[in-house]
Order: C-alpha cells, then structure tokens, then sequence
C-alpha cells in the first residue's frame, strides 16, 4: 500500500474564511452606512425569517467564536468578575454581550456591534432571556423573545426521522404553537423593519437549505467512507458552518458542491489529512474554539485523527425538513427540538453512536463544558451509551470560551494517554 | 400542639399525609414548586402533595447518572424517585418552569431504560411556559385542559368547572390568611420568625388546603399571645431553600427574616387567582403570568416587586443566597446590588452554596458580620 499523501488547505476552506470576511464587511457596510436594519439572535432560532427579509443576521454563537478565536476571551470574562457576574454563569453566549457593555470598538473584534433593530432569541434554558433583556435594554431596542416547549417523548431514530417524520417526531401542539410564534416575530419583524416578509423567497430559500443539507450528508458519507480521512475536522467545520449561517442562500450549495468535489478529489488521490492515519476520533459536543488546532495536535504524535463532530453533520440531520405546502411548519420544525437533539439523553447518544459506527471511529473525545451546563446536559448518559456500545470516551472539563482556563498541557497529556492505553 | 406547632410537624414529616391517604385507599398526586396547577389537583378529587428533595440523603444512583452540575435538590429527587422514595404516589407532574426540573423529566424517562429493576409512578411533563404574550397564554391553557383530561383519568371521573371554582376559592382565602399571618413578622416588633413562616410556606405543600387554611387562622386567632420577637430586619433572596437550615443559622445571628424572595417563599402566596367566569382561564392567566419560577419574564418587572417588598417589609439588609451550580440568578445580582445600593440597603451575597453539605460555619461567620453591620 502506498503512503497517503498529506493535504494542503482546500481551496473551498480559504473561500468559505473569506466568504465570512466579505459577509461581516458587507453586513457593517450596509447597517453602519447605509442605516440598513439587522438583528442579532441566537443560533438557534429562526434567521429564515430574515434571511427571507434581507435582513442581514448577527449570529451570537457565531461572534462569540471570533471573539475567543481572536483571544479577547480572557479581556471579556475579567470586564464580566468586574462588574459582578460571578465566574459561575455560562460563558458562550454572553462574550458578545460584554463587547457592548465593554463599549470599546477599537477592541472588539470587526469593530464590535452597532445598534440592532431588535434581539431574538430561543429560550431553551433560563438564563439567555436574562442576558437578551439587559443586552436589549443596553441598545434600547426590542427583546423578542421566541418561548420554548417541550417534547413531552423522545422517540427512537431521531436523525433518520427528522427530515420527513417531524410532525410525529415533534408533536403536533409544539408545532401549532411554534408556527404562531414565528408569525409573531414576522409580525414584528415587518413593524420594526417596514419590510414585507416575502412567502415566495422564503419558500424557495427553504428548499435550498433542504438541497444544502443533501450536499453536507453526500460529503459526510464520502468522508466516513475515506481511509484515511481527507478533510481534518477543523476545515469540515469551516465549510460546513459557513454554509450553515448562510442557508437558504444559492451560495451555500454552490459552495457546498464545491467543497464536496474537492473532498471527492482527495479520496481518489489518496489523500489524507494526516499521512499516518491509525486512529479515527470523535469530536463530542461544543467545538473548542479558541484552540481549533487541538484538533490536529494528535496527527503527527499518535496518528489519531479526529474525524467527525456534531457540527460537522448537523445541517444534513437536523436542519433538513422537507415540506410540500407549509413551509413556515417545516421552519417550526427546524428549531424546535435543536437542543435537545444535540444535548438529551438518548437523543444525543443515538445519534453519535450512529456516526461513530458509519464512520469507524475508534474512540471519542467529549468535551463537558465548564460554567455551561445548558451545553453539557446529557453528556453522563451519552458517554455510558457510547462505551455499552464499544466506543471509549474520554471527557475533556474545560470552558468554551474561557482562554485563561484551558491547560494545554494537562488536557494534551489526558487525550494522549487516552489514545495510547484504551484505544 | 398549638397550631404553629402542627405546621412545623407537617414541615418536618412532609409525605405523612399523602400516605396516609394513599393507604386509606385514595388518589395523590405528586409535584414540583409552585407552578402546578394544584388547583386542578384538589378539584379532581385527588391529594396533592409538593415533592422536595433532602439534603441530608446519599445520592449513589443520582451521582451515577447525573453530572455534578445538577442542582442538589434536583440530584436529590432522581435519587428518592429511583429508590422508589415517591411510589405512594399515582402520578408525579413536572412542571417546565426551569430548566432544572425538565432535565430532571428527561434523565428519569431515560433511567427506566437503564434500570429497568427500579419502578416509580407516572411521569408527566407540564409544559408551562411564562413568556407574558397572547401565543404562550393559549399555549398554557391548551396544557391546563390537558393536564385536567390527564387527572379526570387518574381519578377516574370528569372534573366539573364548579369542583375547580371550589378549589379556587379555597386557595384564594388560603393565600388571603397567609397575607395575614406574614404580616405578624412585618410589624414594628415581629411576632413570627422568618424560619417559622419558610415551614408554614412549605407546609402549604404538604397537607390540604382546608387544614393549612385552618391552622393559619388558628396562629391568627391567637396570635396576641404570641411573643414579640428581636432582630436586625433582613431579607433572604435567591435560590429556594428545601429544608430551614439556613434561615434558623440567620435568625440564631441576631436578625429576623421580615421578608423572602424566592420560590418557595411568600412569593407563591402573592396573587389571588381571579374567581367568576371561567375558572380554565383564570387559572391560565395565573399560571402563565403569575407563578413566581425562574422563567419569570421580563426580569425588570421582577426586580420591581423585589424592591417594592425591601421597602413595604422594612428591610434592613438583603441576603442573596444563591446555590452551588446558580446559573441563572447571578445574571441579575449585578443590577440589583446597584438598585439597593441607591437606596442605601446593604447587602451580603452568598454565592455558589453547596446544598449537600453547606459550609454552616463559613455561613454563620458571613451571616453574623453582615448583622452586626446592620446596627
């Protein structure tokens, strides 16, 4: 057998950094010149409406990642003890929130965010409203806030059931419910904006995503397929997450096709994202974004190559919903049990076990972030599942966000031992 | 036994009366906090009792499955429920009002599929949600009626709106005579301690309402006999307190607890439901809008009533006491040391406070400067 070759960046990599570069130049360009309207929300709620608008979309999660990426985490969370937030409180989604408190554009990153035309978000726990009120209350606009039911049952096989079951997957009163709150935000959103919300565009923009999404699980399968894995984790994510807060756009699956031709190139070139691939890891829960090399630091040392994480794949399983005459239901679907697919018992386990055999994983590396429980519920169960299963786990205690927590050599030494005596 | 007297006991031995019931051949109901319609409970002709956990148990089966964030009280009730601790129970309703308690729902549906050998009641999720507009308010009712089909079921027979206006009523006057005896540790010279009233708040869970209206109006009756009490006037606020630990450390420190803000404090004894007209909606309407959790929105409105309460209770200093995994109160802190600190109110936080094994000295040292700062 011949030596795999090992890769450079993918061309679609360096388009979809530069596709985001251009998307926050644009979006400052049209809402600090031109007065144009926009919103910040959080991840998990419905951008489909004003993508539907035009109305540009500030991800929280997204900015959040900028921030730790640019390191201005440790700056944030002392402004944070300073002024009274103890160093209990989830961290991920409040950092965006601190570059207004802090008022500074000079530090924030891109020059920091302008005054919105209202905050939205999803209040799956119970502090995000909290942050979304005094963040609203800071810019003097409004606080939508989209209320959360619950799945009174979880029925097995979500991810194969999400895309064409969602009305018994998700009950039907959750999804009554959900569409009359997204008429409320349409609503508002029309009110505040004096923009009509366009039914025509909307519906085509959810038949991209759905189109997307076929792409993202096309590329999935070629990679869980591939020996060795041609794509390292941290530029899956680029392509897939850059996609994923541009759905709904023409750009997203020409720039998903793309990427996935590159990926298909590689695998018949033999080419691998480490030339020694022995191991095939999992990446479980939240991405370590200040750190994105942590990913690759195994390749060279161990072999071990990480292969695979629910971010990579969530935009084939969970944000597909197909529809024939109702898409705004299809949209209450999207969003309605994101969380719980991600973070529940046995909804997370089910899915990732899935993952792990159609990719050959041999282990996985689990991430339980500190000072975030909303994000490390669950994570007890799916470890004992993945293990009943035959799939060691290691978990990995750190914070998200929070630089000035992250023991580089501790956590290296425990994934390194990890590979080396239970693999 | 004088009244104040039964409504310790009933404090302390919490499940006696749902089992006695349950043993008598009757129906009960288990729940979580002050957000499930107990109302709908009663008028079914069933006994509702409040569910709580104990600091003071072991919790090996909650530590196997749960991460160490959990919330002590949460670990707690996982343990007692697969330990068959609630079984005297028909049903066990959760409500969605924080985030704590619908994990709780979640990881128990899934530890029956993990210990298959271990068998508690009937789990059933109330879905209420508290964001204050048009959509979620039809929401709650449409879970109201449906909690109301769940418990026809169990009782076996259809609950009539006049039951509910009953047992609406019944609670409106509980509430009117807990305004009342509160008002004996308001006064100039209280005359019942803060810990007395957390037990009286607690008990209101354990025993019916008929009884607790009863002995409340007993402490009324009597309660020119009672002995005034000294102190520096404070206020505990925060996190929800499962036994009276606490507050007996703070009043054993020179201070009388003149007032609480917290969920299982005077907060769920505040608003009387609306009576007339259909007793579906008032219900909803109180539920949704006025149901003290931790989902209660928007904060502001919160930290006005807070603030109302400092000055109608007279408040000398402000405890905050929030639990070891808090999460969610520590957001508002902040802002409302600032708004007290305007008004010239001290206060002491207490933050990250284990609920298995409190730090009691370290609490008492806190607790006692904080006092004597107060002079």
């Amino acid at each position: 057998m011949t030596k795999p070759k090992t890769e450079e960046r993918l061309i679609s990599t360096q388009r979809a950094n530069e596709h985001q570069r251009e998307w926050f130049l644009d979006f400052r360009r049209r809402v600090m010149e031109n007065g144009e309207p926009y919103v910040i929300s959080g991840a998990v709620a419905p951008h489909e409406i004003f993508h539907a608008m035009e109305i540009p979309v500030l991800t929280t999660q997204w900015y959040s990642a900028i921030i730790a990426a640019k390191q201005l985490s440790p700056y944030y969370f002392d402004l944070m003890d300073r002024m009274g937030w103890h160093d209990g409180l989830p961290r991920y989604g409040s950092l965006p929130y601190m570059t207004t408190v802090d008022n500074n554009p000079e530090r924030a990153p891109y020059g920091g965010l302008p005054k919105p035309m209202m905050l939205v978000d999803r209040v799956r726990g119970d502090f995000g409203q909290r942050i979304s009120e005094q963040w609203a209350h800071a810019f003097g606009v409004p606080d939508f806030i989209v209320d959360c039911s619950s799945s009174t049952r979880l029925l097995d096989n979500w991810h194969q059931r999400a895309q064409h079951d969602w009305e018994e997957l998700y009950e039907t009163h959750r999804l009554d419910f959900q569409v009359a709150q997204l008429k409320d935000l349409i609503r508002a959103a029309e009110t505040l904006s004096g923009r009509d919300f366009d039914h025509a565009e909307f519906t085509r923009q959810m038949h991209r995503v759905n189109e997307a999404g076929e792409v993202v699980a096309e590329v999935r399968d070629l990679i869980a397929a591939a020996h060795p894995c041609p794509v390292p984790l941290t530029e899956q994510l680029n392509n897939v997450m850059a996609a994923t807060w541009s759905r709904g756009s023409q750009w997203a699956i020409n720039h998903l096709s793309f990427y996935r031709d590159e990926v298909k190139a590689r695998i018949d070139k033999g080419v691998g994202a480490s030339p020694n691939e022995r191991y095939r890891l999992l990446w479980l829960n939240n991405g370590l974004w200040f750190n994105t090399g942590f990913y690759r630091a195994f390749e060279q040392s161990h072999g071990a190559v990480f292969v695979w994480s629910m971010y990579t794949d969530f935009f084939s399983d969970g944000y597909r919903k197909y529809f024939t005459d109702d898409p705004l239901r299809a949209l209450a679907a999207r969003h309605i049990s994101m969380n719980e697919q991600l973070h529940l018992p046995p909804w997370m386990a089910d899915w990732i076990i899935h993952q792990a055999r159609g990719f050959g994983a041999h282990g996985a590396v689990m991430l339980v972030p500190e000072a975030d429980r909303m994000s490390a519920y669950g994570t007890r169960f799916a470890r004992l599942a993945l293990e009943k299963a035959g799939i060691p786990v290691l978990e990995l205690n750190a914070s998200i966000v929070d630089a000035r927590r992250w023991d580089n050599q501790r956590m290296t030494a425990l994934v390194a031992d990890f590979i080396e005596n239970r693999l | 036994m004088n009244a104040l007297e039964k409504l310790r006991s009933i404090y302390r031995d919490r499940e006696a009366e749902a089992r006695a019931i349950k043993a008598g051949g009757g129906k009960v109901v288990g729940y979580f906090s002050n957000n499930v319609p107990v109302e709908l409970i009663a008028a079914a002709g069933l006994f509702p009792v409040c569910l709580t956990g104990d600091p003071g148990e072991a919790t090996e089966i909650g530590d196997r499955y749960m991460e160490e964030f959990h919330d002590g009280n949460i670990r707690s009730i996982f343990d007692r429920m697969l330990r068959g601790h609630y079984n005297f129970a028909d049903l066990i309703v959760v409500p969605r009002t924080s985030e704590s308690f619908l994990q709780l729902y979640y990881y128990l549906l899934e530890a029956r599929k993990w210990e298959p050998a271990r068998h508690f009641p009937e789990l059933y999720l109330f879905d209420l949600l508290q964001a204050p507009n048009w959509t979620v308010g039809r929401y709650d009712r449409d879970r109201l009626n449906e909690l109301r089909r769940t418990l026809d079921r169990v009782a076996g027979r259809a609950t009539s709106d006049d039951a509910i206006r009953a047992a609406i009523a019944a609670t409106n006057e509980n509430r009117a005579l807990f305004g009342a005896v509160n008002k004996l540790r308001r006064g100039d010279r209280p005359s019942v301690s803060g810990t007395d009233m957390l037990r009286i708040a607690g008990a209101a869970g354990f025993t019916a309402t008929a009884n607790h209206t009863a002995l409340l109006h007993d402490i009324q009756k009597d309660s020119g006999a009672l002995e005034p009490l000294d102190g520096r006037r404070v206020m505990v606020k925060g996190s929800p307190h499962d036994d009276d630990g606490f507050y007996a450390l703070v009043e054993s420190c020179g201070a009388i607890i003149v007032a609480d803000d917290h969920v299982a404090g005077e907060r769920a004894f505040e608003h009387r439901i609306a009576d007339g007209g259909d007793p579906m909606e008032a219900l909803t309407e109180h539920y949704h809008r006025h149901s003290p959790s931790p989902r209660s929105y928007p904060q502001a409105e919160q930290d006005r009533r807070f603030l109302d309460l400092v000055g109608e209770a007279r408040v000398g200093g402000v405890i905050f006491f929030h639990d070891e995994w808090d999460d969610v109160l520590g957001w508002d802190y902040p802002g409302q040391k600032k708004l007290l600190d305007a008004r010239g109110v001290k206060s002491l936080f207490l933050k990250k406070q284990s609920y298995r094994s409190p730090d009691r000295a370290a609490q008492r040292d806190a607790v006692r400067g904080f006092v004597e700062s107060l002079a």
